[in-house]
């Protein structure tokens, strides 16, 4: 019983962290677009979801990602 | 998860296993452990956006995902794609790439103000890419977290993600607990 409460995640505890990143209070997701410096590349979001990376067609840099 | 613990440029740094230790074992040793950064030009970026999800999976996967990792973990460097970093046209040949499967799977659910905790998505390893520094720093810190997200599962090797072989400069290590 133990050992499976250890493994529920603490979503108490992720709502916490999550607000206090954004002082207190998690304005409305606008859709953004934006320059990745670090990694080079321009990141373009619509959707704030969890997210796969894919690679698409034969340029190297290109990625879309999907919800999910 | 924990809170942030801030530090010089740094909202927060984690602790990663070093891709200098060849043990093919995980380990919860810190000794084999460096230290990135995750810069507050950052995280403050995320905050501008309301990018809630984002930061929901920094705490839930990133922060303290490889440190408690309970199945395989690849290390990978070099993106192998043009990327300009300062004056150096190949800024890509140092970026190291961490791959694994956590636990959980996160997301910011605006209608219930609420994160839902999900079971990760199928067929996907979940990434960390980074860039080390020539020397740790001031600060202790050895290198720095640039981005993290899910990608496809390589289907002939668990952990990692697909093509890796052609996708990354090459594999560092992988490792697997014990």
């Amino acid at each position: 019983m133990e050992q499976a409460q250890a493994m529920m995640p603490d979503r108490e505890k992720m709502k916490e962290l999550v607000l206090a990143t954004f002082d207190g209070r998690i304005g409305e997701f606008r859709p953004c677009a934006f320059f990745d410096e670090p990694l080079d590349c321009i990141r373009v979001i619509v959707r704030d979801c969890s997210t796969t990376e894919i690679r698409v067609g034969p340029r190297p840099n290109h990625l879309i990602q999907q919800c999910a | 998860m924990r809170d942030f613990q801030p530090i010089g440029p740094y909202a927060d740094v984690i602790s990663v296993p070093s891709p200098n230790d060849r043990n093919r074992f995980l380990s919860r040793d810190r000794e084999r452990f460096v230290n990135l950064g995750l810069l507050n030009q950052t995280i403050d970026r995320f905050r501008r956006f309301g990018l809630a999800t984002t930061i929901a999976q920094y705490y839930g996967n990133v922060q303290e995902g490889l440190v408690f990792a309970d199945d395989v973990v690849h290390l990978f460097r070099g993106l192998e794609r043009p990327l300009m970093h300062l004056d150096n046209v190949r800024g890509d040949q140092d970026v190291l790439v961490y791959s694994w499967v956590p636990r959980w799977n996160w997301a910011w659910n605006y209608a219930t103000q609420y994160p839902d905790a999900m079971s990760p998505p199928p067929n996907r390893v979940f990434i960390v890419i980074a860039r080390p520094f020539v020397e740790r720093d001031e600060y202790g810190v050895d290198g720095v977290v640039l981005h993290w997200a899910w990608v496809h599962e390589d289907p002939s090797l668990k952990g990692a993600p697909l093509d890796s072989a052609t996708r990354f400069r090459e594999t560092v290590w992988s490792k697997r607990r014990q």
